[in-house]
């Protein structure tokens, strides 16, 4: 089920990004909230198990000669 | 004259049957018998054209081409930086900016002795589109100029159908290089991530972000790669790998080539409109009767894909544009402001949840790749909307066939697979593994050298 996204909380989300938005963009926004989790979901695993470690980015940070001298 | 490909064109020009000169005027020409219609260029470059075509041709009759682009006409979509030449992006929030030196790829289409006709439309900042908010129209299908042309590299895409130009830069975040080959029926291809530099183009999304050719052909997407492709320590994404002679790898032939069809994509996952599953059909017999096997490869759902690239695509436009959204959100088409509103409601988890759900995808595209050499699903789902057909909140719409191969950085290309009841071009993608390219340009250019959609250009033109 898709969580709510009230007023107030859009509302904390935009100023979080420091986006102002006139009352008529703040109701176009909400009318994709559904199929925006929608999307986040698919990107989650469907059984609930967290991902394995090779379903992380390897990070390299890729050190020279220059940063053992 | 005619409209030549690059491949013509510079057989000619090598042979002194072809004057730069002459082909760059018949190109001026055409340029001023469907700008107003087709809205191609924010700024053609009239003068800096001709000089070009006149150095070209002293150099030409003095020493010989460079190469096959020595003299070719060409545009550049006006995200990417052009020395002493306004770069906009399409935004009223970069008018006046006038790069000091050219981005990567437009200076190796420059050191090619190519002849520049100008910038060419894009969505604004590459993404959203079509916009009637912004200092330019949005460009026309040279199909039917009531239709749209997908975006964002919109102007390349109705420019090189046109024949108003031979080949284009164009930039692919999402498909903005496939999609419009796809509906205005050319050849174009979105290279293995960090193959081309991205050095000097204005962002989109940095992990999705691709240079690539557009052109009339295969053929000439090659010609155009072998120019642009190579190592640049300007771009962190760089890849260093030898770049081999991708003209050279167009067989002609397809034996013991293996060809996978991701059918559940265009027949099950968003259902392509009859003309395109035709054309795809079509396709797989033409690659049969070239000596190709065709093989059924199943992936994850279509929206899979699409998920995990847009939320991806969301956050890092918003991270690229922070600054901007914030100051000056109304100076933005209506559009991009609101992809850049999306990027307040994806979290730093939702985004790594993504980053992580891609090498998932990654893992599965690479093991069912294994034992083929490329997969072929559809370019677009149909003929071009009109365009005031294209919704707003498009990014929600059925998932796009097109996001996958960015995700995945393989490279891909739309080439036309014939033309729907509208009289509208339709597609079929290629997809190879990384950096073999080359097997990707030699399947289409196979293709398209076994069949004669190459041989219709737009009524307006021809």
């Amino acid at each position: 089920m898709t969580p709510e996204l009230t007023d107030d909380a859009l509302d904390y989300l935009l100023a979080s990004a420091g986006l102002v938005l006139t009352a008529e963009q703040k109701a176009d926004l909400k009318t994709i909230h559904a199929d925006l989790a929608a999307m986040k979901a698919r990107v989650r695993k469907s059984n609930g198990k967290p991902r394995g470690p090779m379903a992380e980015l390897a990070h390299g940070f890729g050190f020279g000669p220059e940063d053992l001298a | 004259m005619s409209i030549f490909t690059i491949a013509e064109a510079s057989a000619a020009i090598a042979a002194k049957k072809l004057s730069p000169v002459e082909l760059t005027q018949a190109c001026l020409a055409r340029l001023a018998a469907t700008e107003n219609t087709l809205h191609a260029f924010v700024l053609p470059t009239e003068e800096r054209a001709l000089a070009d075509a006149q150095a070209a041709e002293a150099e030409i009759f003095a020493k010989g081409p460079r190469g096959p682009l020595h003299g070719i006409p060409v545009g550049v979509k006006d995200i990417v930086d052009t020395a002493g030449i306004e770069t906009t992006c399409g935004s009223k929030i970069l008018q006046g900016n006038v790069p000091a030196k050219d981005a990567a790829c437009a200076a190796a289409l420059v050191s090619a002795g190519t002849v520049l006709m100008g910038k060419l439309t894009t969505h604004e900042f590459a993404d959203g589109g079509p916009s009637f908010d912004l200092p330019t129209p949005p460009a026309a299908n040279p199909w039917n100029p009531e239709h749209f042309t997908a975006g964002s590299s919109s102007g390349t895409g109705a420019a090189v159908a046109a024949g108003v130009i031979l080949c284009g830069i164009g930039t692919d975040t999402g498909g903005s290089i496939r999609g419009p080959a796809a509906l205005c029926g050319i050849a174009g291809l979105k290279p293995t991530y960090g193959l081309v530099s991205r050095a000097g183009v204005a962002p989109a999304a940095f992990s999705l972000d691709h240079i690539g050719p557009m052109a009339w052909t295969a053929e000439d997407c090659a010609i155009m790669l072998q120019a642009m492709a190579g190592h640049d320590p300007a771009d962190p994404a760089s890849a260093s790998q030898p770049i081999p002679d991708y003209r050279a790898a167009l067989t002609g032939h397809l034996q013991g080539v293996r060809v996978g069809v991701i059918r559940h994509f265009h027949e099950v996952d968003h259902v392509v409109q009859p003309a395109v599953q035709a054309g795809i059909d079509h396709a797989l017999e033409v690659f049969k009767s070239l000596g190709a096997s065709v093989h059924e490869v199943t992936l994850s759902p279509l929206a899979d894909w699409q998920a995990c690239g847009s939320l991806i695509s969301m956050t890092e436009r918003a991270a690229a544009y922070e600054e901007w959204a914030r100051t000056r959100l109304g100076d933005f088409s209506a559009r991009v402001q609101r992809r850049l509103q999306l990027g307040a409601l994806v979290s730093g988890v939702d985004y790594v949840q993504a980053v992580r759900r891609r090498r998932e995808l990654r893992a599965e595209l690479k093991a069912a790749m294994a034992g083929l050499d490329v997969v072929v699903t559809a370019g677009a789902p149909g003929e071009a909307p009109k365009l005031d057909a294209v919704p707003v909140w498009d990014a929600f719409a059925k998932p796009g066939f097109t996001i996958p191969f960015n995700v995945a950085g393989y490279p891909a290309m739309c080439v036309c697979s014939g033309f729907g009841p509208g009289g509208l071009p339709v597609s079929t993608q290629i997809v190879g593994k990384p950096f073999q390219d080359a097997m990707v340009l030699r399947v289409g250019d196979a293709f398209e050298k076994a069949t004669d959609w190459r041989k219709t250009r737009p009524a307006m033109v021809s």
